[in-house]
């Protein structure tokens, strides 16, 4: 039993002073629990000093370990920093970091809620609260350590969506959008969707400043424009002179 | 520039018989009527709400005895009529086809009306896809004592609490265009804003400086017919005013108010027919197919006291609520196909 839990450990990646404390297999349900927590102390000649005082247990999805559902539960010391750790997450938040990642990956790839759902059995309630946090600019998506030019870059690498679009729709790497977005061009808008659509978003973009949030928040945009180019005309003709 | 409405599927009032000959004729269609005439009607293609007042071809009018039919157009693949509970109402516009429309009657008073109210923003695949509805309503007589619907007409299923959604799928050669006429603009008095969305507010800031709102309307005796409008990249969208309770410090609205918008009460519009005749004239050229759906909102039709009078062009049930994307109030919204 001693030894499962340390395959745990580095299955999960777990680094000292963080362990697996129990776990639990359920076979009909393909479901493992983990028990996370920080190893008791000890001094010299093994004696077990005082456990520091933890908070309270939170449970998180966690990225699927061989086809079992993986929710890791985590006991840490009062005022533990998590950030960094890929197998916690946000105290409001359903999934550990690991798979937000993966799950924004999905909608990035134009993933529609419920096929995401299916790929990764997770709840369609859980995934729309993520996506309520992501709207709401709750939730940052970006690698805090990778520079901002970085993140920017799989815009660029997107060209399954631009091959999509029409010719007369600026690519998704034209710095058009992003003016269009961020407010800094404004275009005489006539259709209706487009300007409930355009208001969300640049509500929405005031309090996002996660780069990677900020560009899923372009896709949605270009995505749009591709989608109900027949009845842009008017407003594609003033994005094609800038 | 003018810009003549076709009506080719513009729906009428009609009686109980003319409405049961259409259904049986094998159409799809949307129906909106008194409770006790829906009940009449035989099993077939419709989609149907309560409600008993309306904008008919001789003028507005309130009736438990006529039903206003509109046909549905079909032409590109068989429609799909589903309920949605407060689970699956996110998926309202993502369940709809990736051409087409979907027409939604959501029961007023029930919890998917607050849940659609306050979240369809941010559903997915929201604004992508055309949404165009009404909540359902009764007779103010009623209050109390009856609920407003939503009516499967193929299964024959009144709903109080599940909206009520037809997706229709259209050929590749046309599009379904939604637009409004909203004939309230923001007036020039005071900006204010709310801490967060919802029915109901207390707190908010006029002019940036905190106030109590219900003490803000009751102090500068504000007439609480006219809506509440925010400039939403011009468009312009209401918030009506249900009641004012001084003694709560509370203020109710028919929809919510939205924390990242900025509101100001309308101005007066003196003559709602003849606003609503210049409206007409002066809106945008884009569209120009025939009607497929239309509605009016309740508030307009009793505060405006357009009993008897004919408003042209679009014609339909006077609702609870109006569905163009996300919930609207005293505002005409209506669908056409193009192409």
């Amino acid at each position: 039993m001693a030894l499962d839990k340390v395959l745990l450990g580095r299955l999960l990646q777990l680094n000292e002073p963080w362990t697996v404390r129990d776990f639990r297999f359920d076979p009909a349900g393909r479901r493992l629990d983990v028990w996370i927590g920080v190893e008791a102390p000890r001094g010299w000649f093994g004696r077990v000093r005082r456990q520091p005082a933890e908070g309270p247990e939170r449970i998180w999805r966690h990225i699927d370990i061989s086809g079992w559902r993986c929710h890791i539960h985590v006991q840490a010391p009062e005022g533990a920093d998590l950030s960094a750790l890929p197998w916690a997450g946000p105290a409001d938040m359903p999934f550990s970091q690991a798979l937000a990642k993966h799950v924004f990956a999905l909608f990035n790839e134009g993933v529609a809620l419920n096929g995401i759902c299916s790929i990764t059995g997770i709840p369609l309630q859980e995934l729309w609260k993520f996506k309520f946090s992501l709207d709401q600019g709750k939730t940052a998506m970006a690698d805090p350590v990778k520079p901002v030019a970085a993140s920017v870059t799989p815009i660029a690498e997107a060209p399954e969506v631009a091959a999509q679009s029409p010719e007369d729709i600026p690519d998704l790497t034209d710095p058009v959008w992003l003016k269009l977005i961020e407010g800094q061009l404004d275009l005489d808008i006539r259709a209706l969707s487009l300007k409930l659509l355009m208001t969300r978003l640049r509500s929405q973009l005031e309090v996002i400043t996660d780069e990677e949030v900020r560009m899923l928040k372009l896709r949605e945009l270009h995505r749009y424009f591709v989608k109900n180019a027949r009845m842009l005309g008017h407003e594609l003709s003033q994005l094609r002179t800038y | 520039m003018t810009s003549p409405i076709k009506h080719d599927l513009g729906g009428h009032m009609m009686g109980l018989s003319e409405a049961t000959s259409l259904i049986r004729s094998g159409g799809y269609f949307s129906i909106a009527g008194d409770e006790n005439l829906l009940r009449e009607l035989p099993r077939g293609h419709w989609i149907g709400g309560t409600i008993p007042y309306f904008m008919g071809q001789d003028g507005g009018i309130t009736t438990r005895d006529q039903l206003y039919v509109s046909q549905v157009p079909v032409s590109g693949g068989v429609p799909l009529m589903r309920f949605y509970d407060q689970i699956s109402l996110e998926r309202v516009c993502a369940d709809a086809p990736e051409n087409g429309f979907s027409i939604i009657v959501i029961p007023a008073f029930s919890a998917v009306h607050s849940l659609f109210a306050r979240n369809a923003p941010g559903y997915e695949d929201m604004y992508l896809k055309p949404l165009i509805g009404w909540i359902s309503g009764i007779h103010l007589d009623d209050l109390g004592r009856a609920s407003p619907l939503a009516v499967n007409g193929e299964t024959l299923e009144f709903e109080p609490d599940r909206a009520l959604v037809m997706h229709v799928p259209l050929p590749a050669d046309k599009y379904a265009h939604i637009d409004i006429i909203n004939l309230f603009t923001p007036g020039d008095g005071d900006s204010i804003r709310f801490p967060a969305k919802g029915f109901s507010v207390g707190e908010c800031r006029i002019n940036g400086e905190q106030a109590n709102f219900a003490r803000y309307v009751t102090s500068n005796a504000i007439d609480t017919r006219l809506p509440l409008v925010a400039d939403y990249s011009g468009a312009m969208i209401n918030v009506s005013i249900k009641a004012v309770d001084l003694g709560k410090g509370v203020v109710d609205f028919y929809a919510p108010v939205f924390d990242d918008v900025e509101y100001r009460f309308a101005a007066p519009v003196p003559d709602y027919v003849s606003a609503f005749q210049q409206a007409l004239r002066t809106r945008d050229g884009g569209q120009s197919g025939p009607v497929g759906f239309s509605c009016n909102c309740v508030l307009n039709y009793l505060y405006s006291e357009l009993e008897g009078k004919r408003v042209p062009s679009l014609l339909g049930p006077m609702t609870y609520g109006e569905v163009a994307y996300q919930l609207l109030n005293q505002t005409l919204v209506y669908l056409t196909i193009e192409g």
